[in-house]
Protein backbone atom coordinates (compact mmCIF):
# COMPACT_ATOMS: atom_id res chain seq x y z
CA UNK A 1 0.00 0.00 0.00
CA UNK A 2 1.46 3.07 -1.11
CA UNK A 3 -0.58 5.86 0.93
CA UNK A 4 0.52 5.63 4.60
CA UNK A 5 -2.54 7.59 6.15
CA UNK A 6 -2.16 8.38 10.28
CA UNK A 7 -4.51 5.88 10.48
CA UNK A 8 -2.14 2.86 8.51
CA UNK A 9 0.60 4.03 10.51
CA UNK A 10 -0.95 4.00 13.88
CA UNK A 11 -1.44 0.18 13.40
CA UNK A 12 1.49 -1.91 14.49
CA UNK A 13 3.08 -4.19 11.66
CA UNK A 14 2.39 -7.00 13.55
CA UNK A 15 -0.81 -7.37 14.98
CA UNK A 16 -3.54 -10.37 14.88
CA UNK A 17 -5.39 -10.32 12.31
CA UNK A 18 -7.05 -12.93 14.16
CA UNK A 19 -7.87 -13.79 17.46
CA UNK A 20 -9.33 -16.55 19.39
CA UNK A 21 -9.33 -15.61 23.57
CA UNK A 22 -10.24 -19.10 25.67
CA UNK A 23 -12.76 -20.16 23.05
CA UNK A 24 -15.43 -23.26 24.04
CA UNK A 25 -17.88 -24.22 21.54
CA UNK A 26 -20.38 -26.12 22.38
CA UNK A 27 -23.12 -28.05 20.92
CA UNK A 28 -25.97 -28.88 23.28
CA UNK A 29 -23.91 -31.57 25.08
CA UNK A 30 -21.00 -32.36 23.12
CA UNK A 31 -18.14 -29.96 23.20
CA UNK A 32 -16.41 -29.47 19.57
CA UNK A 33 -13.34 -26.79 21.11
CA UNK A 34 -12.12 -26.45 24.35
CA UNK A 35 -10.52 -23.07 25.49
CA UNK A 36 -8.65 -22.57 22.25
CA UNK A 37 -6.13 -19.35 22.32
CA UNK A 38 -4.94 -18.74 19.34
CA UNK A 39 -3.64 -15.44 17.48
CA UNK A 40 -2.64 -14.89 14.05
CA UNK A 41 -0.93 -12.04 12.80
CA UNK A 42 -1.69 -9.85 9.95
CA UNK A 43 -0.20 -11.57 7.46
CA UNK A 44 0.47 -14.65 9.06
CA UNK A 45 0.39 -18.28 7.52
CA UNK A 46 -1.03 -21.06 9.75
CA UNK A 47 -1.54 -24.78 9.34
CA UNK A 48 -4.43 -26.14 11.38
CA UNK A 49 -4.17 -30.04 11.40
CA UNK A 50 -5.72 -32.60 13.15
CA UNK A 51 -8.21 -35.51 12.09
CA UNK A 52 -11.14 -35.01 11.27
CA UNK A 53 -13.99 -34.48 13.68
CA UNK A 54 -11.31 -32.91 15.72
CA UNK A 55 -13.01 -29.20 15.57
CA UNK A 56 -10.52 -27.19 12.48
CA UNK A 57 -13.63 -26.86 10.21
CA UNK A 58 -15.63 -25.53 13.58
CA UNK A 59 -12.73 -23.05 14.28
CA UNK A 60 -13.11 -21.45 10.71
CA UNK A 61 -16.82 -21.26 11.16
CA UNK A 62 -16.11 -19.44 14.50
CA UNK A 63 -14.13 -16.94 12.31
CA UNK A 64 -16.27 -15.70 9.86
CA UNK A 65 -19.17 -16.04 12.32
CA UNK A 66 -21.02 -18.76 10.95
CA UNK A 67 -20.84 -19.70 14.51
CA UNK A 68 -20.31 -17.76 17.85
CA UNK A 69 -18.28 -19.12 20.38
CA UNK A 70 -20.42 -20.38 23.64
CA UNK A 71 -17.12 -18.77 26.05
CA UNK A 72 -14.65 -16.82 24.86
CA UNK A 73 -14.24 -14.36 22.45
CA UNK A 74 -13.02 -14.38 18.33
CA UNK A 75 -11.43 -11.14 17.36
CA UNK A 76 -11.64 -10.73 13.25
CA UNK A 77 -9.80 -7.42 12.12
CA UNK A 78 -11.88 -5.51 14.93
CA UNK A 79 -14.98 -7.16 14.27
CA UNK A 80 -15.37 -8.70 18.17
CA UNK A 81 -17.54 -11.99 18.64
CA UNK A 82 -19.03 -11.06 21.37
CA UNK A 83 -20.73 -7.38 20.52
CA UNK A 84 -21.49 -8.62 16.65
CA UNK A 85 -24.83 -7.93 14.82
CA UNK A 86 -26.53 -9.94 12.42
CA UNK A 87 -26.45 -6.96 10.06
CA UNK A 88 -22.66 -6.61 10.22
CA UNK A 89 -21.76 -9.90 9.04
CA UNK A 90 -22.06 -9.22 5.59
CA UNK A 91 -19.59 -6.55 6.47
CA UNK A 92 -17.07 -9.01 8.15
CA UNK A 93 -17.42 -11.78 5.06
CA UNK A 94 -16.29 -9.08 2.74
CA UNK A 95 -13.13 -8.69 4.09
CA UNK A 96 -12.51 -12.52 4.85
CA UNK A 97 -11.56 -14.62 2.00
CA UNK A 98 -13.35 -18.47 1.95
CA UNK A 99 -12.48 -21.55 -0.08
CA UNK A 100 -13.84 -25.40 0.83
CA UNK A 101 -12.96 -28.66 0.11
CA UNK A 102 -16.34 -28.90 -2.31
CA UNK A 103 -15.30 -25.41 -3.65
CA UNK A 104 -18.54 -24.16 -3.65
CA UNK A 105 -19.12 -22.60 -6.81
CA UNK A 106 -22.42 -22.31 -8.80
CA UNK A 107 -22.85 -24.63 -11.40
CA UNK A 108 -25.25 -22.06 -13.93
CA UNK A 109 -23.00 -19.57 -14.21
CA UNK A 110 -19.30 -19.49 -15.89
CA UNK A 111 -15.88 -19.25 -14.75
CA UNK A 112 -15.84 -15.09 -15.43
CA UNK A 113 -19.09 -14.43 -13.14
CA UNK A 114 -18.53 -17.26 -10.80
CA UNK A 115 -15.43 -15.21 -9.76
CA UNK A 116 -17.32 -11.41 -10.41
CA UNK A 117 -20.08 -13.34 -7.92
CA UNK A 118 -18.96 -10.92 -4.37
CA UNK A 119 -18.45 -7.77 -6.58
CA UNK A 120 -22.03 -8.17 -7.73
CA UNK A 121 -23.09 -8.77 -4.15
CA UNK A 122 -21.43 -5.75 -3.20
CA UNK A 123 -22.58 -3.40 -6.10
CA UNK A 124 -19.46 -1.89 -7.45
CA UNK A 125 -19.26 -0.37 -10.97
CA UNK A 126 -18.71 -2.96 -13.72
CA UNK A 127 -15.53 -1.75 -15.40
CA UNK A 128 -14.04 -2.74 -11.92
CA UNK A 129 -15.54 -5.65 -12.16
CA UNK A 130 -14.15 -6.82 -15.47
CA UNK A 131 -11.14 -5.35 -14.98
CA UNK A 132 -10.31 -7.08 -11.54
CA UNK A 133 -11.71 -10.03 -12.43
CA UNK A 134 -9.92 -10.65 -15.92
CA UNK A 135 -6.69 -9.90 -13.65
CA UNK A 136 -7.13 -12.30 -10.85
CA UNK A 137 -7.98 -15.30 -13.33
CA UNK A 138 -5.00 -14.10 -15.09
CA UNK A 139 -2.83 -14.62 -12.31
CA UNK A 140 -4.44 -17.85 -11.35
CA UNK A 141 -3.82 -19.20 -14.82
CA UNK A 142 -7.40 -19.23 -16.21
CA UNK A 143 -7.80 -16.57 -17.97
CA UNK A 144 -8.30 -18.76 -20.78
CA UNK A 145 -11.30 -20.57 -19.23
CA UNK A 146 -13.51 -17.66 -18.62
CA UNK A 147 -16.19 -17.83 -20.78
CA UNK A 148 -16.10 -21.99 -19.44
CA UNK A 149 -18.28 -23.74 -16.69
CA UNK A 150 -17.50 -24.91 -13.33
CA UNK A 151 -18.17 -28.59 -14.98
CA UNK A 152 -15.75 -28.41 -17.91
CA UNK A 153 -12.73 -27.57 -15.54
CA UNK A 154 -11.32 -30.18 -13.32
CA UNK A 155 -10.97 -29.84 -9.41
CA UNK A 156 -7.45 -27.84 -9.23
CA UNK A 157 -8.86 -25.59 -12.06
CA UNK A 158 -12.63 -25.20 -10.24
CA UNK A 159 -10.53 -24.73 -6.77
CA UNK A 160 -8.55 -22.26 -8.35
CA UNK A 161 -11.69 -20.22 -9.13
CA UNK A 162 -13.06 -20.71 -5.78
CA UNK A 163 -9.10 -18.78 -4.71
CA UNK A 164 -10.09 -16.13 -7.30
CA UNK A 165 -13.38 -15.34 -5.97
CA UNK A 166 -12.40 -15.24 -2.29
CA UNK A 167 -9.64 -13.00 -3.24
CA UNK A 168 -11.70 -11.02 -5.49
CA UNK A 169 -13.02 -8.75 -2.47
CA UNK A 170 -9.20 -8.10 -1.08
CA UNK A 171 -9.98 -9.85 2.28
CA UNK A 172 -7.25 -9.16 4.86
CA UNK A 173 -7.10 -13.08 5.80
CA UNK A 174 -8.10 -16.12 3.60
CA UNK A 175 -9.92 -19.42 5.38
CA UNK A 176 -9.18 -22.69 3.51
CA UNK A 177 -11.13 -25.48 4.89
CA UNK A 178 -9.51 -28.63 3.41
CA UNK A 179 -8.95 -27.39 -0.23
CA UNK A 180 -6.98 -30.12 -1.05
CA UNK A 181 -9.17 -32.91 0.17
CA UNK A 182 -10.80 -33.75 -2.98
CA UNK A 183 -7.68 -33.32 -5.12
CA UNK A 184 -4.58 -35.12 -5.71
CA UNK A 185 -1.21 -34.54 -4.36
CA UNK A 186 0.20 -33.04 -7.36
CA UNK A 187 -2.52 -30.83 -7.58
CA UNK A 188 -2.43 -30.59 -4.49
CA UNK A 189 0.95 -28.82 -3.78
CA UNK A 190 -0.09 -26.05 -6.79
CA UNK A 191 -2.67 -24.92 -5.04
CA UNK A 192 -0.58 -24.92 -1.60
CA UNK A 193 2.04 -22.69 -3.50
CA UNK A 194 -0.83 -20.36 -4.99
CA UNK A 195 -2.03 -19.74 -1.31
CA UNK A 196 1.71 -19.13 -0.44
CA UNK A 197 1.81 -16.50 -3.36
CA UNK A 198 -1.24 -14.72 -1.71
CA UNK A 199 0.50 -14.91 1.90
CA UNK A 200 3.61 -13.20 0.35
CA UNK A 201 1.59 -10.64 -1.12
CA UNK A 202 0.27 -9.74 2.46
CA UNK A 203 -2.90 -11.36 2.59
CA UNK A 204 -2.95 -13.77 6.03
CA UNK A 205 -4.34 -17.76 5.45
CA UNK A 206 -5.54 -19.97 7.78
CA UNK A 207 -5.80 -23.59 6.08
CA UNK A 208 -7.52 -26.31 8.04
CA UNK A 209 -6.58 -29.93 6.89
CA UNK A 210 -6.15 -33.58 8.13
CA UNK A 211 -3.04 -34.11 6.21
CA UNK A 212 -0.32 -33.32 8.25
CA UNK A 213 2.42 -35.18 5.65
CA UNK A 214 1.22 -32.59 2.94
CA UNK A 215 2.30 -29.95 5.05
CA UNK A 216 4.59 -30.96 7.65
CA UNK A 217 7.84 -30.32 4.64
CA UNK A 218 6.94 -26.41 4.54
CA UNK A 219 8.18 -24.25 7.66
CA UNK A 220 5.17 -22.54 8.09
CA UNK A 221 3.45 -22.41 11.93
CA UNK A 222 1.39 -25.70 12.46
CA UNK A 223 -1.31 -25.65 14.86
CA UNK A 224 -2.33 -29.02 15.98
CA UNK A 225 -6.19 -29.76 17.20
CA UNK A 226 -7.25 -33.14 18.65
CA UNK A 227 -10.54 -33.62 20.25
CA UNK A 228 -11.07 -29.83 19.94
CA UNK A 229 -8.19 -28.99 21.98
CA UNK A 230 -4.51 -27.19 20.92
CA UNK A 231 -2.10 -29.49 21.29
CA UNK A 232 0.74 -28.40 19.79
CA UNK A 233 1.99 -25.20 17.99
CA UNK A 234 4.77 -25.62 15.59
CA UNK A 235 7.37 -23.13 14.28
CA UNK A 236 4.88 -20.39 16.12
CA UNK A 237 8.71 -19.19 17.86
CA UNK A 238 9.12 -15.42 16.56
CA UNK A 239 5.85 -14.79 14.54
CA UNK A 240 3.35 -13.91 17.55
CA UNK A 241 5.01 -13.20 21.25
CA UNK A 242 4.95 -10.13 22.43
CA UNK A 243 1.51 -8.85 23.69
CA UNK A 244 0.30 -12.50 23.51
CA UNK A 245 0.96 -12.56 27.17
CA UNK A 246 -0.47 -9.48 28.30
CA UNK A 247 -3.69 -10.24 26.23
CA UNK A 248 -4.08 -13.38 28.23
CA UNK A 249 -3.30 -12.56 31.32
CA UNK A 250 -5.57 -9.12 30.87
CA UNK A 251 -8.78 -12.05 29.61
CA UNK A 252 -7.99 -13.79 33.17
CA UNK A 253 -8.95 -10.36 35.21
CA UNK A 254 -12.55 -8.89 35.84
CA UNK A 255 -13.71 -8.30 32.49
CA UNK A 256 -14.55 -4.44 32.26
CA UNK A 257 -17.57 -4.27 30.53
CA UNK A 258 -18.53 -2.03 28.02
CA UNK A 259 -21.59 -0.34 26.99
CA UNK A 260 -23.47 -1.92 23.98
CA UNK A 261 -23.17 -0.61 20.86
CA UNK A 262 -26.07 1.80 19.66
CA UNK A 263 -28.85 0.14 17.77
CA UNK B 1 -30.52 1.24 -1.16
CA UNK B 2 -28.93 -1.05 -3.77
CA UNK B 3 -25.88 0.51 -6.36
CA UNK B 4 -26.89 0.25 -9.97
CA UNK B 5 -24.73 -2.81 -10.97
CA UNK B 6 -26.64 -4.24 -8.04
CA UNK B 7 -29.70 -3.44 -9.22
CA UNK B 8 -28.77 -4.72 -12.57
CA UNK B 9 -27.29 -7.78 -10.84
CA UNK B 10 -30.87 -8.39 -9.36
CA UNK B 11 -32.49 -8.23 -12.53
CA UNK B 12 -30.39 -10.52 -14.13
CA UNK B 13 -31.42 -13.22 -11.51
CA UNK B 14 -34.99 -12.71 -11.15
CA UNK B 15 -34.94 -13.49 -15.17
CA UNK B 16 -32.61 -16.31 -14.55
CA UNK B 17 -35.21 -17.68 -11.68
CA UNK B 18 -37.78 -17.25 -13.97
CA UNK B 19 -36.27 -19.66 -17.06
CA UNK B 20 -34.96 -21.92 -14.72
CA UNK B 21 -39.08 -22.57 -13.26
CA UNK B 22 -40.85 -21.05 -15.73
CA UNK B 23 -43.50 -23.98 -15.23
CA UNK B 24 -44.05 -23.69 -11.65
CA UNK B 25 -44.02 -19.93 -11.81
CA UNK B 26 -46.48 -20.17 -14.65
CA UNK B 27 -48.69 -22.87 -12.96
CA UNK B 28 -48.73 -20.72 -9.73
CA UNK B 29 -49.86 -17.67 -11.26
CA UNK B 30 -52.61 -18.78 -12.91
CA UNK B 31 -53.64 -20.78 -9.44
CA UNK B 32 -53.79 -17.14 -8.00
CA UNK B 33 -55.30 -15.73 -11.08
CA UNK B 34 -58.69 -18.24 -10.87
CA UNK B 35 -59.16 -17.43 -6.92
CA UNK B 36 -58.63 -13.40 -7.42
CA UNK B 37 -61.01 -13.97 -10.45
CA UNK B 38 -63.63 -15.32 -7.95
CA UNK B 39 -63.05 -12.63 -5.40
CA UNK B 40 -63.53 -10.07 -8.40
CA UNK B 41 -66.30 -11.23 -9.75
CA UNK B 42 -68.53 -11.71 -6.56
CA UNK B 43 -67.44 -8.16 -6.06
CA UNK B 44 -68.42 -6.67 -8.93
CA UNK B 45 -71.96 -8.79 -8.71
CA UNK B 46 -72.04 -7.15 -5.27
CA UNK B 47 -71.66 -3.80 -6.45
CA UNK B 48 -74.18 -4.17 -9.40
CA UNK B 49 -76.91 -5.98 -6.99
CA UNK B 50 -75.57 -2.40 -5.06
CA UNK B 51 -76.63 -0.57 -8.09
CA UNK B 52 -79.94 -2.09 -8.47
CA UNK B 53 -80.97 -1.33 -5.06
CA UNK B 54 -79.56 2.17 -5.40
CA UNK B 55 -81.55 2.68 -8.82
CA UNK B 56 -84.85 1.06 -7.23
CA UNK B 57 -84.61 3.77 -4.11
CA UNK B 58 -84.16 6.66 -6.11
CA UNK B 59 -87.69 6.20 -7.21
CA UNK B 60 -88.79 5.52 -3.77
CA UNK B 61 -90.94 7.67 -1.89
CA UNK B 62 -93.60 8.16 1.31
CA UNK B 63 -96.71 9.07 0.32
CA UNK B 64 -99.02 10.64 3.09
CA UNK B 65 -102.77 10.51 2.03
CA UNK B 66 -103.99 13.31 3.65
CA UNK B 67 -107.81 13.56 5.32
CA UNK B 68 -110.61 15.68 3.27
CA UNK B 69 -110.72 19.14 4.30
CA UNK B 70 -107.60 20.54 5.27
CA UNK B 71 -107.06 23.96 4.82
CA UNK B 72 -104.35 25.51 2.72
CA UNK B 73 -102.20 26.51 5.58
CA UNK B 74 -102.63 23.42 7.56
CA UNK B 75 -100.95 21.48 4.57
CA UNK B 76 -98.20 23.90 4.30
CA UNK B 77 -97.31 23.98 8.04
CA UNK B 78 -96.86 19.63 7.58
CA UNK B 79 -94.93 20.60 4.41
CA UNK B 80 -92.55 22.68 7.20
CA UNK B 81 -92.77 20.52 9.48
CA UNK B 82 -91.63 17.21 7.06
CA UNK B 83 -89.11 19.22 5.06
CA UNK B 84 -87.47 20.24 8.77
CA UNK B 85 -86.83 16.60 9.54
CA UNK B 86 -83.86 14.46 9.32
CA UNK B 87 -83.26 13.09 5.73
CA UNK B 88 -86.38 14.92 4.10
CA UNK B 89 -85.11 16.13 0.12
CA UNK B 90 -88.35 17.31 -0.74
CA UNK B 91 -91.92 17.23 -0.37
CA UNK B 92 -94.79 17.63 -2.88
CA UNK B 93 -98.32 18.52 -2.42
CA UNK B 94 -100.77 16.85 -5.25
CA UNK B 95 -104.32 18.49 -4.41
CA UNK B 96 -107.60 16.39 -4.96
CA UNK B 97 -107.95 18.23 -8.02
CA UNK B 98 -104.62 16.99 -9.50
CA UNK B 99 -105.06 13.51 -8.26
CA UNK B 100 -108.58 13.15 -9.93
CA UNK B 101 -106.84 14.39 -13.25
CA UNK B 102 -103.48 12.10 -12.90
CA UNK B 103 -105.99 9.17 -12.51
CA UNK B 104 -108.05 10.47 -15.38
CA UNK B 105 -105.20 10.13 -17.56
CA UNK B 106 -104.11 7.23 -16.16
CA UNK B 107 -107.46 5.81 -17.14
CA UNK B 108 -107.37 7.33 -20.82
CA UNK B 109 -110.43 6.93 -22.78
CA UNK B 110 -112.47 5.08 -19.63
CA UNK B 111 -111.92 8.51 -18.05
CA UNK B 112 -115.68 8.75 -18.76
CA UNK B 113 -116.14 6.69 -15.67
CA UNK B 114 -115.51 8.96 -13.73
CA UNK B 115 -118.02 11.48 -14.60
CA UNK B 116 -120.43 9.47 -12.82
CA UNK B 117 -119.18 10.37 -9.47
CA UNK B 118 -120.82 13.76 -8.44
CA UNK B 119 -117.67 14.33 -6.52
CA UNK B 120 -114.22 13.60 -6.05
CA UNK B 121 -113.40 10.18 -4.47
CA UNK B 122 -109.63 10.84 -4.43
CA UNK B 123 -107.71 12.09 -1.61
CA UNK B 124 -105.22 15.09 -1.40
CA UNK B 125 -101.23 13.84 -0.75
CA UNK B 126 -98.25 14.69 0.07
CA UNK B 127 -94.94 12.73 -2.08
CA UNK B 128 -91.85 12.83 0.24
CA UNK B 129 -88.79 12.27 -1.30
CA UNK B 130 -85.47 11.57 0.47
CA UNK B 131 -81.88 12.43 0.36
CA UNK B 132 -80.11 9.59 -1.49
CA UNK B 133 -78.20 9.12 1.92
CA UNK B 134 -81.40 8.38 3.62
CA UNK B 135 -82.97 5.96 1.42
CA UNK B 136 -82.26 2.82 3.35
CA UNK B 137 -85.76 1.33 4.02
CA UNK B 138 -85.31 1.56 7.80
CA UNK B 139 -85.14 5.46 7.36
CA UNK B 140 -88.20 5.01 4.87
CA UNK B 141 -90.11 3.21 8.13
CA UNK B 142 -89.21 6.11 10.48
CA UNK B 143 -90.78 8.87 8.26
CA UNK B 144 -93.57 6.63 7.72
CA UNK B 145 -94.12 5.66 11.22
CA UNK B 146 -93.68 9.57 12.19
CA UNK B 147 -96.35 10.82 9.55
CA UNK B 148 -99.22 8.33 10.59
CA UNK B 149 -99.28 9.67 14.25
CA UNK B 150 -99.48 13.29 12.32
CA UNK B 151 -103.51 15.01 12.43
CA UNK B 152 -104.51 14.97 9.66
CA UNK B 153 -102.98 12.31 7.99
CA UNK B 154 -104.89 9.29 6.70
CA UNK B 155 -102.88 6.67 5.49
CA UNK B 156 -98.97 6.31 4.63
CA UNK B 157 -97.71 4.11 2.38
CA UNK B 158 -94.00 3.38 1.05
CA UNK B 159 -91.59 1.74 -0.58
CA UNK B 160 -92.43 -2.06 -0.07
CA UNK B 161 -90.60 -5.46 1.69
CA UNK B 162 -88.97 -6.03 -1.45
CA UNK B 163 -86.34 -3.35 -1.33
CA UNK B 164 -85.80 -4.34 2.36
CA UNK B 165 -84.79 -8.22 1.00
CA UNK B 166 -82.84 -6.74 -1.74
CA UNK B 167 -80.52 -4.82 0.46
CA UNK B 168 -80.36 -7.85 2.72
CA UNK B 169 -79.16 -9.61 -0.32
CA UNK B 170 -76.68 -6.86 -1.03
CA UNK B 171 -75.32 -7.30 2.61
CA UNK B 172 -75.36 -10.77 2.70
CA UNK B 173 -72.91 -11.04 -0.78
CA UNK B 174 -70.87 -8.27 1.25
CA UNK B 175 -70.60 -11.34 4.10
CA UNK B 176 -69.54 -13.60 1.08
CA UNK B 177 -66.94 -11.00 -0.66
CA UNK B 178 -65.42 -10.39 2.76
CA UNK B 179 -65.16 -14.31 3.75
CA UNK B 180 -64.13 -14.86 -0.09
CA UNK B 181 -61.77 -12.50 -0.20
CA UNK B 182 -60.25 -14.29 3.14
CA UNK B 183 -60.30 -17.38 1.98
CA UNK B 184 -58.34 -15.89 -1.34
CA UNK B 185 -55.81 -14.09 0.20
CA UNK B 186 -54.59 -17.12 2.35
CA UNK B 187 -54.72 -19.64 -0.62
CA UNK B 188 -52.70 -17.08 -2.59
CA UNK B 189 -49.97 -17.02 0.47
CA UNK B 190 -49.82 -20.45 0.05
CA UNK B 191 -49.35 -20.42 -3.82
CA UNK B 192 -46.99 -17.97 -3.58
CA UNK B 193 -45.69 -19.88 -0.32
CA UNK B 194 -44.70 -23.57 -2.61
CA UNK B 195 -43.62 -21.23 -4.89
CA UNK B 196 -40.94 -19.52 -2.74
CA UNK B 197 -39.83 -23.11 -1.54
CA UNK B 198 -39.00 -24.44 -4.97
CA UNK B 199 -37.46 -21.39 -5.80
CA UNK B 200 -34.97 -21.27 -2.49
CA UNK B 201 -34.28 -25.26 -3.27
CA UNK B 202 -33.50 -23.89 -6.75
CA UNK B 203 -31.21 -21.80 -5.73
CA UNK B 204 -30.23 -22.54 -2.54
CA UNK B 205 -26.34 -23.31 -3.37
CA UNK B 206 -25.95 -19.25 -4.57
CA UNK B 207 -27.64 -18.14 -1.48
CA UNK B 208 -25.30 -19.84 0.46
CA UNK B 209 -22.42 -18.60 -1.73
CA UNK B 210 -24.05 -15.06 -1.34
CA UNK B 211 -24.26 -15.58 2.37
CA UNK B 212 -20.55 -16.35 2.34
CA UNK B 213 -19.57 -13.57 0.13
CA UNK B 214 -20.93 -10.62 2.45
CA UNK B 215 -24.10 -10.08 0.32
CA UNK B 216 -26.99 -8.63 3.25
CA UNK B 217 -30.10 -10.23 3.92
CA UNK B 218 -32.08 -7.24 1.82
CA UNK B 219 -30.15 -8.45 -1.16
CA UNK B 220 -30.67 -12.23 -1.13
CA UNK B 221 -34.31 -11.17 -0.45
CA UNK B 222 -35.32 -8.33 -3.16
CA UNK B 223 -35.23 -10.85 -6.14
CA UNK B 224 -37.99 -13.40 -4.04
CA UNK B 225 -40.03 -10.32 -2.89
CA UNK B 226 -39.83 -8.97 -6.44
CA UNK B 227 -40.66 -12.07 -7.83
CA UNK B 228 -43.88 -12.39 -5.57
CA UNK B 229 -44.95 -9.28 -6.43
CA UNK B 230 -45.00 -9.46 -9.95
CA UNK B 231 -47.07 -12.81 -9.88
CA UNK B 232 -49.62 -11.26 -7.61
CA UNK B 233 -49.69 -8.17 -10.16
CA UNK B 234 -49.56 -10.79 -13.21
CA UNK B 235 -52.23 -12.93 -11.29
CA UNK B 236 -54.46 -10.34 -10.55
CA UNK B 237 -54.14 -8.35 -14.77
CA UNK B 238 -55.41 -11.64 -15.44
CA UNK B 239 -57.80 -12.41 -13.16
CA UNK B 240 -59.33 -8.48 -14.67
CA UNK B 241 -58.69 -9.45 -17.85
CA UNK B 242 -60.77 -12.46 -17.78
CA UNK B 243 -63.69 -10.74 -15.86
CA UNK B 244 -63.93 -8.07 -18.23
CA UNK B 245 -64.78 -10.46 -20.88
CA UNK B 246 -66.75 -11.76 -18.53
CA UNK B 247 -68.66 -8.76 -18.23
CA UNK B 248 -68.36 -7.84 -21.85
CA UNK B 249 -70.71 -11.41 -22.79
CA UNK B 250 -72.95 -10.71 -19.50
CA UNK B 251 -73.85 -7.18 -20.43
CA UNK B 252 -75.07 -8.78 -23.80
CA UNK B 253 -78.36 -10.16 -21.79
CA UNK B 254 -78.40 -8.35 -18.54
CA UNK B 255 -78.18 -4.92 -20.02
CA UNK B 256 -75.91 -2.19 -18.74
CA UNK B 257 -73.71 -3.53 -15.98
CA UNK B 258 -71.30 -1.58 -13.67
CA UNK B 259 -67.23 -2.46 -13.92
CA UNK B 260 -64.37 -1.31 -11.88
CA UNK B 261 -63.47 1.87 -12.76
CA UNK B 262 -59.72 2.65 -13.94
CA UNK B 263 -58.67 3.26 -10.36
CA UNK B 264 -59.75 0.22 -8.31
CA UNK B 265 -58.27 -1.82 -11.14
CA UNK B 266 -55.22 -0.05 -10.30
CA UNK B 267 -55.62 -0.51 -6.52
CA UNK B 268 -56.44 -4.52 -6.51
CA UNK B 269 -53.54 -5.15 -8.87
CA UNK B 270 -51.55 -3.24 -6.32
CA UNK B 271 -52.67 -4.65 -3.29
CA UNK B 272 -52.60 -8.19 -4.56
CA UNK B 273 -48.98 -7.16 -5.57
CA UNK B 274 -48.27 -6.19 -2.02
CA UNK B 275 -49.90 -9.63 -0.56
CA UNK B 276 -47.63 -12.04 -3.07
CA UNK B 277 -44.82 -9.90 -2.05
CA UNK B 278 -45.05 -10.40 1.12
CA UNK B 279 -46.03 -13.73 1.33
CA UNK B 280 -42.91 -14.55 -0.69
CA UNK B 281 -41.07 -12.57 2.31
CA UNK B 282 -42.39 -14.70 5.08
CA UNK B 283 -42.25 -17.96 3.72
CA UNK B 284 -38.72 -17.05 2.57
CA UNK B 285 -37.65 -16.37 6.33
CA UNK B 286 -39.81 -19.47 7.26
CA UNK B 287 -37.47 -21.35 4.51
CA UNK B 288 -34.16 -19.42 5.07
CA UNK B 289 -33.97 -18.00 8.36
CA UNK B 290 -32.96 -14.76 6.85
Amino acid sequence: MTNTTAESRAVPERHPIVSLFHVTKRYGKRVALTDITLHVENGGFVFVVGPSGAGKSTLLRLIYMEEFPSEGQVTVSGFLSSRMRRNRIPHLRRKVGLIFQNFKLLEDRNIFENVAFPLYVIGVNRNYIRKTVLDLLGRVGLYQKRNNFPHELSGGEQQRVAIARALVNSPYVLLADEPTGNLDPVVAREILKLLFRINIAGTAVIMATHDHELVRQYRQRIVHIEHGEIVQDENAFDRWSPGARELDEAWREEPLKVPPPEE
Amino acid sequence: MFTDSQVRYQFRELVRSFQRLKAVSLVSTLIMSVALTMLALFTLITINLHGVARSFQNEIEVVAFLEDGLGASEVQDMQQRLLAHYGVANVSYVSKGDALAEFRTQLGEDSDLLDVLDENPMPASLHIRMHEKSQSSEQLGVIAAWLREMAGVEEVRYGDQWVERLERYVSAFLVLDLVLGGLVVISALFVVSNTVRLTVLARERSIEVMRLVGATDWFIRTPFVVEGALQGAAAAGLAMTVLWGVHRYATRFVGPLVFYDAAQIAGFVALCAIVSAFGSLTSLRRFLRI
